[in-house]
């Protein structure tokens, strides 16, 4: 069936993009991360145009962070105090980065600093996931234990000053790495068209010691009140939001998730950290390649004022 | 000087209403409207020669569809450090849209449109980037894009004559066609010598639904937003709720 994207403007078959969403979901759901870094190269690649495909990504993401969301909610797994501080430093910096998306589109930098951005984020995210489970396997084959949590260990970040007591999180840190690390990933949100979370989840472990259960649900949090605010700042600034896409990706997307979790509640977890890790490289080298690889032409046309 | 001239042009003008050709041409359509489930249309150009010979086989007929014009910047990839990136860039004013001529067989000489400015290489961008060598190559990429997405096109082979002085040709608008005014001219020649011309104009613009969203989005884009986030998190709660596990 055929649709036309009235933002886009440019006629789809509504079962293909129902199916990316659903592959897409699948693989969020089942990994636990929201999915934008796939789905926005992936739309691209379908012929929608970039500045479409990253400000429609973001409704999507929405979408699939409130339904694991109100699952963590119940479950009493997200630290509100922080989803606040994180969010009001995601509210600065989703506004700098849509103006930056903006700015970059007009000088057609766009596509260079975007595939830039995500061949070094994903690839060293990926890198060091794949490192960390790939040991995780190996310890576990060796049968030796696995060291505990270091929680009592300081580093830099807790002589801030302004610090402020986390009761679900059991934290006492400042306040300002808090708001940074909201503001800096909020930016790159708005800017790549992804959520995030695979760049918060290891931020919270590893810079704030924020502990593992909380981890997730916090993150989802702060990912929803952020790309819901880059869906209004995307449809105001650029006008680029095509709310049919999205609710067909949102649709794909949340069937997808659920067969996903299912897949993968039944694999450990650092098979499944391999597996994203894997993933989170497979798309890096997709990018890295259309970086360096001639273009199909090395012409590209934009029509001033435009969406596209 | 100037008065000579107007009296000559007016002898001229009544000799052609004497004597010559005229054109009468319609469309298939006035309007074409992008719906939910457009996927390109089709407009057939319709022709009649009155005022010659009716059986005059040699009538030449060119007929040309131009979208509105948009301002275009057209970017050039190097290769800087290994690393495509696009380095120059040049803008035009003026470059319509959407620009499709289709001519009859029987001219002799294609290019001797290129006279009435008729053709992609008369479009007045092109003639501007002669003027400025490095311009050249970018102009031609705009052509080409344009080009491999059926936005731009010359065809001789597209004009059919029903009658020696009824004719018709059909243009297909893709479903990534712009929206606005578009202007469908006719003109008539023999010999390469202009006898007549005339020009229909033709709207394409979003309608039904797709008109809702875009005007919405365009002029009160705050609410679209929010109701875009409104969409989006029902779908998310509504999926957690009729998939919960016991």
């Amino acid at each position: 069936v055929q649709l036309y994207l009235p933002i886009a403007e440019l006629t789809i078959n509504i079962f293909l993009f129902l199916g990316i969403g659903g592959a897409v979901g699948f693989l969020s759901g089942m990994f636990g991360v929201g999915g934008g870094f796939l789905l926005t190269p992936l739309l691209i690649f379908t012929g929608i145009p970039p500045a479409v495909a990253v400000a429609t990504v973001t409704p999507q993401i929405v979408a699939s962070s409130t339904s694991a969301s109100v699952s963590y909610w119940r479950r009493r797994l997200i630290d509100t105090k922080m989803t606040a501080l994180l969010a009001s430093g995601g509210v600065l910096g989703s506004a700098l980065g849509v103006l930056a998306f903006r700015a970059l589109r007009s000088v057609g930098q766009l596509d260079l600093i975007v595939g830039l951005a995500y061949v070094g984020f994903l690839g060293s995210i990926g890198t060091i996931m794949l490192r960390e489970s790939v040991g995780a396997m190996l310890r576990a084959r060796s049968g030796r234990e696995l060291a505990a949590r270091r929680s009592g260990q300081h580093n830099w970040i807790h002589g801030l000053p302004l610090k402020t007591r986390f009761r679900r999180s059991k934290l006492y840190v400042s306040i300002i790495p808090v708001v940074a690390l909201g503001a800096a990933i909020g930016m790159l949100g708005a800017v790549l068209g992804l959520g995030g979370g695979f760049l918060m989840v290891p931020a919270l472990i590893y810079v704030l010691r924020v502990p593992t259960n909380v981890v997730i649900g916090t993150s989802l949090a702060y990912t929803l009140i952020t790309m819901a605010l880059a869906t209004v700042l995307h449809a105001t600034a650029n006008k680029s939001v095509d709310i049919m896409l999205a609710a067909i990706l949102m649709i794909g997307g949340v069937v997808g998730a659920q067969f996903g979790a299912q897949v993968g509640q039944a694999l450990r977890g650092e098979q499944l950290r391999a597996l994203l890790a894997l993933l989170v490289l497979a798309v890096a080298f997709r990018v890295l390649l259309g970086l360096f690889l001639p273009p199909d032409s090395i012409y590209s046309l934009a029509v001033a004022g435009g969406a596209r | 000087m100037r008065p000579l001239l107007c009296a000559a042009a007016l002898v001229l003008a009544l000799r052609g209403v004497a004597i010559g050709e005229s054109l009468v041409s319609t469309l298939s359509d006035d309007a074409v409207e992008i719906t939910s489930n457009f996927t390109g249309e089709q407009i057939v150009v319709f022709g009649a020669i009155r005022g010659g010979p009716e059986d005059d086989p040699d009538y030449q007929v060119a007929v040309v569809v131009e979208g509105p014009s948009q301002d275009v910047v057209v970017r050039r990839k190097q290769r800087l450090l290994g690393v495509w990136l696009n380095l120059a860039s040049r803008t035009f004013a003026t470059a319509p849209s959407y620009y499709v001529l289709h001519r009859s067989v029987n001219f002799a000489d294609p290019s001797a449109l290129a006279q009435y400015r008729l053709g992609l290489a008369s479009l007045p961008f092109v003639r501007s980037a002669e003027e400025d060598a490095g311009a050249m190559p970018f102009a031609q990429a705009l052509i080409d894009l344009r080009s491999a997405h059926a936005l731009y096109a010359e065809r001789d082979d597209a004009i059919t004559f029903l009658a020696p002085n009824v004719f018709r040709t059909t243009f297909f608008l893709p479903s990534d066609v712009p929206t606005g005014e578009y202007r469908v001219s006719v003109y008539l020649f023999r010999g390469e010598g202009f006898l007549a011309g005339a020009t229909e104009t033709l709207r394409v613009e979003k309608g039904g639904f797709s008109e809702r969203i875009a005007r919405a989005a365009d002029q009160d884009a705050l609410t679209y937003g929010l109701v875009c986030v409104a969409l989006a998190v029902f779908t998310g709660w509504f999926a957690g709720v009729i998939f919960r596990r016991p």
